[in-house]
């Protein structure tokens, strides 16, 4: 009897939150596109927040090295990523990304990460460092420390 | 004036951290806390007293440590429901720092979010008031990194997938502006033109269509020709840089330029199909309107450098701040530091180096101001269109907003150090100190009975104009309108694949259900992807068993709810916790410090409550229903008779706000009704509250 009473607790309060659900809304709706950092940005600036950025650059760096250079296709757009790694250092407020070793240590980890190796990997170094040899040797410092 | 603020700080501080120490013990040894918070929260219950209890959890809370050092585990978060955006409730995981979550958007689409730990829960517990539900999964190091490697990816190329979207928009409307323009008038009328396709930074030197009544062949003025707007700064920076390049550099770099525009043709979007693959980057494309947009920018920054354009005069502001002789210092570095990389940035082959110039220039321009003046100039870092907060709304929430504002100003204090100290001399931190500045003097504007920027600001100054109708790509009408049945075929195919992968679905495609579905594929990775489909549930519910204690189906679990508790019941769940929302946690502070009956009574309503200003993103409501469960069906009724009560008032003042009360007296009725079931889903929300009282509180909790 008390394990049928349970059920049926269980069944009702199921009912009654699916009915509140689909009378209602599901799951959080965003009304616009922007972020919980976008709406949060200005609030957060906080000194703790400060620490610790620069090393979250170089992973975001990596990161989305690693996912484009994975899913990247013969003859892929060099320019676009490049604006993508403009994108990540805006929200760290680097304007001047394409002269901070942290963001060549970052393409060389994320390299790595993606596990590129030999002709691939010294071909996707020279193009992302544009040829410069102190870029490919940062390159080289962030793939070597992953 | 700045030294006798952060005096004033430092004894907030002080008493808050007098007042934490003596709750703390109370309420560390009562609320459920996270693995990672056991050590401190043991130590604290060990020295403040020896009850058998707190010895309990001590070896409790040593088990747990032990354990999590041989595994490691992540969470799974059920966010209770609140009114208004997730009255379903919500779900995420939280893997390390970082937590995934998939959100509704209004395009009809479900989206993969990620966001830091501290600003989810600052969000969902503190500004929008709900309790967060936390199960601890535990799992060898090996699934955690493929679980988090997967949604990382899923992220990014999810984020991939819809820029292409987007860049698939910005090149219609620049397509459609070109072909359509001859038969138009001269002048640009085309909304969803200046709306869409801007330049960022340019709005720093120019006022929207400033440039547009330059003509197209007179697009950069002679030298000769603008003394009286000449700027002793943008001077000598182009001075440094033709010293640099030689001669005539900005003369020639901006013919070449103008060649590349002319010569500029539509991307070839890809007939390939399918376009998308879950997890997969889609060809990643620099777009036409992208590459259109980024060498015009370039072409403005050449005419500022040529012309001497100086920063309009709503760029930037003169703060009150004195430049000490330290920083004078520190500021003279930085302002040759930025003639170096103004420098580079000229001639870097990155394709937007335009906005870079732009951002520097003005940077350069407020820290050689800040010299001349002696005191700190900073650019304005607002977006364009920042959300503002009217001076009524700041003096109803005068506490809660001066909390901020003397947070803002410690930020201030730190950051200007920061910049003194030995490393500290750097873009990134330079970005630091705009921000807290610009944080800072808004928010004081509001103590001076003025509208004030409250959200809205970003970390490089993006103050944007139109596109100014100088220069076009030189493209037939045949090409343009071949460009523009190519791009519609695309865009066509996109979205189709979007919707089929990403459509929002209340009960097959939610946020749980989503969330489920890519643990399965994370799992289902490194088995047999392309194994058959008859055997891959077999696999992946061996997979799941094995690697994380069971298998949850998301066809029966998309309630946020029912997820949480099928979560506890199949996966190895070392540890349950129930984080607080922001009203619980200040109740518990005041029954630990007051009389329970009279707290109870004052916190009940919010015409008495001392925790509570109306909000009025929340429908009305009178009583809070949420943490009294057997009055809940009487306060509920009230609640639903305020509800009326705003329903019938608002088909009175329908004329004259729009159907805005009608709306919020409407939805009060609804979010009242549940209530009446002793079902709980409206908590109030707020607006104004602190992130540093967010990190303090927690700092203390843990």
């Amino acid at each position: 009897m008390r394990l049928f009473s349970g059920y049926l607790k269980q069944l009702l309060l199921y009912s009654a939150l699916f009915v509140l659900s689909v009378t209602i809304h599901g799951c959080s709706l965003s009304y616009s596109s922007k972020s919980i950092s976008d709406s949060t940005s200005s609030i957060v600036s906080s000194p703790s927040s400060i620490s610790g950025k620069s090393k979250k650059y170089q992973n975001e760096v990596a990161d989305y090295t690693m996912a484009y250079v994975k899913s990247s296709q013969p003859g892929a757009d060099y320019t676009s990523f490049l604006k993508g790694i403009s994108d990540i250092a805006a929200k760290e407020g680097v304007t001047n990304w394409d002269q901070d070793s942290l963001t060549y240590m970052g393409i060389g980890k994320g390299l790595k990460k993606a596990n590129v190796e030999g002709v691939a990997y010294e071909t996707y170094k020279r193009n992302f460092a544009g040829g410069n040899s102190q870029k490919m040797e940062e390159i080289q410092g962030g793939y070597e420390s992953e | 004036m700045l030294t006798s603020h952060f005096r004033d700080v430092h004894e907030i501080t002080k008493t808050s951290c007098v007042l934490s120490l003596r709750e703390r013990t109370a309420l560390s040894c009562v609320e459920g806390v996270g693995i990672r918070g056991y050590n401190a929260q043991v130590i604290s219950c060990i020295f403040s007293s020896f009850k058998p209890v707190f010895i309990n959890a001590f070896f409790i809370a040593l088990f747990l440590n032990t354990s999590a050092a041989l595994a490691v585990s992540f969470e799974y978060l059920y966010i209770e429901a609140n009114e208004g955006n997730s009255s379903g409730g919500h779900s995420a995981l939280q893997l390390g720092d970082e937590i995934y979550h998939y959100q509704h958007h209004d395009s009809g689409l479900i989206r993969l979010l990620k966001e830091d730990k501290p600003e989810f829960h600052f969000l969902y517990r503190f500004l929008q008031n709900r309790r967060i539900h936390l199960s601890h999964i535990e799992v060898s190091e090996e699934t955690f990194n493929m679980l988090r490697e997967h949604f990382k990816l899923q992220f990014l190329a999810q984020n991939q997938q819809f820029k292409q979207l987007n860049d698939l928009y910005k090149d219609r409307v620049l397509l459609r502006r070109m072909l359509y323009r001859p038969s138009a008038d001269d002048t640009f009328t085309n909304t969803d033109f200046s709306a869409v396709l801007r330049l960022n930074g340019a709005g720093l030197f120019y006022a929207e269509k400033e440039l547009d009544s330059q003509k197209s062949d007179r697009h950069i003025r002679n030298v000769s020709e603008v003394h009286s707007q000449s700027s002793h700064t943008m001077e000598l920076l182009r001075k440094k840089i033709e010293q640099y390049y030689g001669q005539g550099y900005l003369l020639h770099r901006r013919e070449q330029i103008a060649s590349l525009i002319k010569a500029l043709t539509p991307r070839h979007w890809p007939v390939v199909k399918p376009i998308l693959s879950i997890g997969n980057f889609p060809p990643s494309i620099n777009s036409f309107a992208d590459s259109y947009t980024d060498y015009l920018t370039g072409l403005v920054a050449i005419k500022i450098l040529l012309e001497e354009q100086p920063l309009r005069s709503d760029a930037f502001f003169v703060s009150p701040e004195a430049v000490t002789p330290e920083e004078k210092k520190v500021l003279q570095r930085l302002r040759d530091q930025q003639t170096l990389s103004l420098i580079k940035a000229v001639n870097s082959g990155r394709p937007d180096w335009g906005y870079a110039v732009l951002v520097n220039l003005a940077r350069f321009a407020a820290v050689d101001l800040s010299l001349q003046l002696g005191q700190w100039v900073f650019i304005d870092d607002f977006a364009m269109d920042s959300e503002w907060v009217r001076p009524d709304q700041f003096a109803q929430h005068a506490e809660q907003l001066q909390i901020q504002i003397n947070d803002a100003l410690a930020n201030l204090i730190q950051t200007r150090k920061a910049l003194l100290s030995p490393d500290g001399l750097n873009e990134s931190n330079y970005s630091k100190l705009e921000m807290s500045a610009n944080r800072y003097f808004e928010l004081l504007k509001g103590t001076r009975n003025k509208a004030i920027r409250y959200i809205g600001e970003k970390a490089l100054p993006t103050k944007s104009i139109s596109l100014p109708d100088w220069i076009v790509p030189e493209l037939t009408q045949q090409q343009l309108k071949t460009a523009l049945k190519e791009l519609d075929n695309y865009e066509n195919e996109l979205l189709h694949e979007l919707a089929e992968h990403y459509r929002y679905d209340l009960i097959t495609r939610n946020c749980v259900t989503e969330l489920f579905r890519t643990i399965d594929q994370a799992l289902l990775r490194p088995v047999k992807v392309d194994a058959d489909q008859s055997k891959q549930v077999e696999l992946l519910a061996e997979e799941s068993t094995e690697r994380l204690g069971g298998n949850i189906s998301a066809t029966y679990n998309f309630i946020p709810f029912v997820s949480f508790q099928s979560v506890q019941e199949h996966y190895k769940v070392t540890a349950s916790t129930e984080l607080n929302s922001y009203r619980s946690q200040q109740l518990e502070k005041l029954y630990a410090r007051d009389n329970g009956l009279m707290v109870a009574l004052r916190e009940s309503n919010i015409l008495t409550s001392s925790l509570y200003t109306y909000n009025p993103d929340d429908a009305f409501f009178v009583f809070f229903t949420d943490n009294t469960l057997v009055l809940r069906p009487i306060f509920g009724l009230f609640n639903t008779a305020a509800g009326i009560g705003q329903s019938l008032f608002g088909f009175l003042s329908w004329p004259f706000d729009a159907g805005k009360n009608l709306e919020a007296g409407a939805t009060g009725v609804l979010m009242s009704l549940p209530e009446l079931l002793f079902f709980n889903m409206r908590k109030g929300s707020y607006r104004y509250l602190s992130y540093k009282q967010f990190l303090n509180d927690e700092k203390s909790r843990y």
